[in-house]
């Protein structure tokens, strides 16, 4: 068993340093707890990182559908428990992986472990219930937004069938069958894909051991056929959605050019009224873009006008931004857990604050390296309907 | 700690409400202004969508940029949204720029520049944003932003920016009476336009009839109730019950036993009236969405009169991680954005908005309190009142 005892400040960047303790169990689960003292809510989230659930054309969205499934417990009736007491629920499902929310009073940390534990139990479905649940999932789908829409777009021209969105299509899902969605559920939940995150108000000590009770009797299989995110390449392709978004193609999260891309795009996005910037933290090959849902131009023209970006004005207000957007996302226990748990459920060793410290020692060359990825000859290009 | 400042009789000209929170445990400050409006007719509510789209561009004293830097490092906000019954103004800073952050804010409220070119690219920019079938369902009047002019756009920031229509709260790291006293400081040369904001008699504005994308909402629209309704706590706990949580009403009868929806809400609607019960939820096109509406609305309160106990119990509890615990899912939309955070910047928010809205300043446990104290029969008769009045209202997607 690694045990590491993390209270990590690093860099020039003060960042709020409440102790934290990362476990990986020998079975391969990591747990990571977060004391945050005074903190009202309790955060505990399933991580399980889809790299060894691959999604191809043929199953797109079968994820999503077990996603679905799987939160409503063994005998679907988890969130009643649950709301009965004060807790809630979400689940979602992202390209690289899957994740559970429980929402609890400090004091209900049993539950929390206990109710997601339950999520991994094995899967009990009928075809009458693939089929009910494929139907809100096609309403679901109804409801995509501009944004989702145009990055859907962005990541299809840069990663092709390895970069589909993680919603899928209901056709597709219409095709699940109960044997098929308990294959997945085994490879998504292998013990090795999972992290369990913890942050609130609680006793690190007691919450771990806890944990470790609850996740160490799962077997340690290890699936073999890990999953690999094609080279990203530049292109443009029409979406759905109105706007226009570029999309720029980088690395994992824990390499410093992701930090460069970041700070571009945030200080391009600061010129570009009612603008948008999405970036999924990955281990692999991920996406940032930055768009717009107003207009159907004014990305693109900002992005390939070098005179008004290369600026050192422009470069530190990207440096802020990105600072305050990572401090935002390790301030709150939900946030906190969130963004920490899928770090550690694709690479164990991967942590916000090495962002930080790229952005904090980044140049000014650096940032027009970031800037480069959004030009029209690198960048994955969505073209919105009018 | 709340300190609150009975601003008339210390600053000269505002005859605004200020209050401060000091929270020696936050990292940041943050200022929330409220300027309350009598319902928008047709004329003033694209107005009020230009302006809080124009305010940040710049004023007098503060140019653009300066105004864009001023919450650079701090993680706070800095925007200005519109709601249904007023403007919200938000700034987060760091500590040390408390005065600065306040100085500021008066700045934006008495000289702001609303330059014309912007005026006029966020009028062309404005019929495409919120352009999501959600957030058309919420507020469907059609505004038609071709009428509004940066001449009459000045005007009407003068006379909304009076200060007897502005509730302003500020939460942070400072010591007692501190942002009392910048906020005197900023504000010890205000003086009033010598109109007050009035409109002429409200007309509705006409609503969406169609989405733009293939998705229909449907609405159940109950009746309008004042603020100050003895009846709020239950009508307030038959929302929770109605829309909160995977085990409210809407989501049981709505999404998994009528498969309509995978949307669906039951919230109160801020008006300048009070609150407004709604129920939306948005279905995929289809020749049967016209009978919907009805379907919905009998199959809920065919649901409401089988509550038991147990759903009160739930409600409640839901209501605790809402009001006690911070959980995103208050039912009382009091903004576009979504429910109400529990926040830093939603507490400020709060203390700025409720008094002013509700009668008394926001007190955590007090409201509670009326919560628990509301019986199942209350809340089951307050549900299925504003479903038995509820007109239907559908913004198809055909």
């Amino acid at each position: 068993m690694l045990v590491c005892l993390a209270a990590l400040v690093l860099g020039p960047t003060a960042v709020d340093s409440a102790p934290r303790l990362r476990t990986i169990l020998p079975n391969g689960v990591a747990i990571l707890v977060e004391r945050m003292p005074g903190a009202p809510l309790l955060s505990l989230q399933l991580h399980a990182s889809s790299r060894y659930a691959p999604e191809t054309k043929e199953t797109h969205g079968y994820r999503h559908l077990l996603e679905h499934l799987v939160a409503r417990g063994v005998d679907r009736r988890l969130d009643e428990r649950l709301e009965a007491a004060g807790a809630f629920l979400t689940a979602t499902t992202d390209r690289d992986e899957m994740r559970f929310e429980l929402n609890l009073a400090p004091s209900k940390l049993d539950l929390g472990l206990a109710s997601a534990r339950e999520l991994l139990e094995p899967l009990d479905v009928t075809p009458a219930q693939i089929e009910s649940e494929a139907e809100t999932i096609d309403q679901e789908l109804a409801l995509r937004d501009d944004s989702g829409l145009l990055a859907a777009t962005a990541w299809s021209v840069a990663y092709g069938e390895t970069g589909l969105d993680a919603l899928g299509e209901t056709s597709t899902i219409r095709t699940a069958t109960p044997d098929a969605l308990v294959q997945l559920q085994g490879q998504q939940f292998a013990a090795p894909c999972l992290a369990v995150t913890i942050a609130g108000d609680v006793d690190i000590d007691r919450a771990t051991a806890a944990a470790k009770r609850i996740f160490g009797d799962l077997p340690s299989t290890r699936p073999t056929w890990p999953s690999v995110r094609a080279e990203g390449k530049a292109g443009r392709g029409s979406s759905a959605g109105f706007g226009e978004a570029r999309g720029a193609i980088v690395g994992s999260f824990d390499e410093p050019s992701t930090a460069y891309v970041l700070v571009a795009a945030f200080a391009l996005a600061s010129e570009i009224e009612g603008s948008f910037v999405t970036y999924t933290p990955t281990s692999t090959r991920g996406l940032v873009v930055v768009g717009r849902t107003d207009q159907s131009s004014g990305v693109g023209l900002r992005a390939d006008d070098p005179a008004r970006n290369r600026t050192a004005a422009l470069f530190q207000r990207g440096q802020a931004l990105t600072r305050a957007w990572l401090r935002a996302r390790l301030k709150s226990p939900s946030a906190s857990a969130r963004l920490r748990g899928s770090l550690l459920a694709q690479q164990h060793a991967a942590r916000p604050e090495d962002l930080l410290e790229y952005v904090d020692g980044m140049s000014f060359d650096d940032y027009l390296e970031g800037l480069a990825a959004f030009d029209q000859d690198h960048a994955a290009i969505a073209v919105g309907s009018k | 700690m709340i300190l609150e400042l009975a601003a008339l009789t210390l600053v000269p000209g505002f005859w605004g409400r200020f209050v401060e929170l000091p929270d020696p445990t936050a990292s940041m400050v943050v200022i929330e202004a409220v300027v309350f409006h009598p319902k928008a007719g047709p004329y003033d509510q694209p107005m009020l969508e230009v302006l809080a789209r124009t305010l940040f561009e710049g004023t007098d004293t503060y140019p653009r940029d300066e105004l864009r830097r001023l919450s650079l490092g701090s993680g706070g906000p800095l925007r200005c949204s519109t709601m249904p019954d007023a403007l919200r103004i938000e700034i987060g800073v760091s500590p040390d720029r408390l005065a600065k952050g306040l100085a500021v804010l008066r700045s934006l409220l008495t000289e702001p520049l609303l330059p014309d070119a912007v005026v006029e690219r966020v009028k062309a920019e404005l019929p495409f944003a919120n352009r999501s079938p959600w957030a058309e369902a919420q507020q469907p009047e059609v505004l038609n932003f071709g009428l509004v002019r940066q001449p009459d756009l000045a005007r009407f920031s003068r006379r909304l920016f009076r200060s007897n229509h502005l509730s302003v709260a500020v939460s942070g790291p400072f010591r007692p009476n501190e942002a009392r006293d910048a906020w005197m400081r900023a504000t010890s040369d205000w003086q009033d336009d010598p109109v007050d904001f009035s409109t002429p008699e409200a007309a509705n504005l006409p609503e969406q009839k169609r989405h733009s994308k293939a998705v229909t909402t449907i609405e159940l629209r109950g009746t309008e109730f004042s603020a100050a309704d003895t009846t709020v706590p239950a009508k307030v706990l038959a929302a929770f019950a109605l829309g909160v949580g995977k085990q409210s009403a809407v989501f049981r009868v709505l999404r998994e036993r009528l498969r309509l929806s995978y949307r669906q809400e039951a919230f109160l609607w801020p008006t300048a009236g009070g609150f407004v019960p709604r129920v939306v939820f948005a279905v995929k096109p289809s020749e049967r969405e016209g009978d919907l509406g009805a379907k919905a609305a009998d199959a809920l309160r065919k649901d409401v009169a089988s509550w038991t106990e147990t759903d009160r119990q739930r409600a409640f509890a839901m209501a605790e991680a809402v009001f006690e615990r911070g959980l995103d899912l208050n039912p009382m939309h009091l903004s576009l954005l979504g429910p109400q955070a529990n926040s830093q910047d939603g507490r400020t928010f709060l203390a700025a908005y409720w008094p002013v809205k509700m009668g008394s300043p926001w007190n955590e446990r007090r409201f509670m309190a009326s919560l628990r104290a509301v019986s199942l029969e209350t809340m089951r008769s307050e549900a299925d009142a504003s479903l038995a009045t509820a007109k239907v209202y559908t913004i198809s997607g055909l």
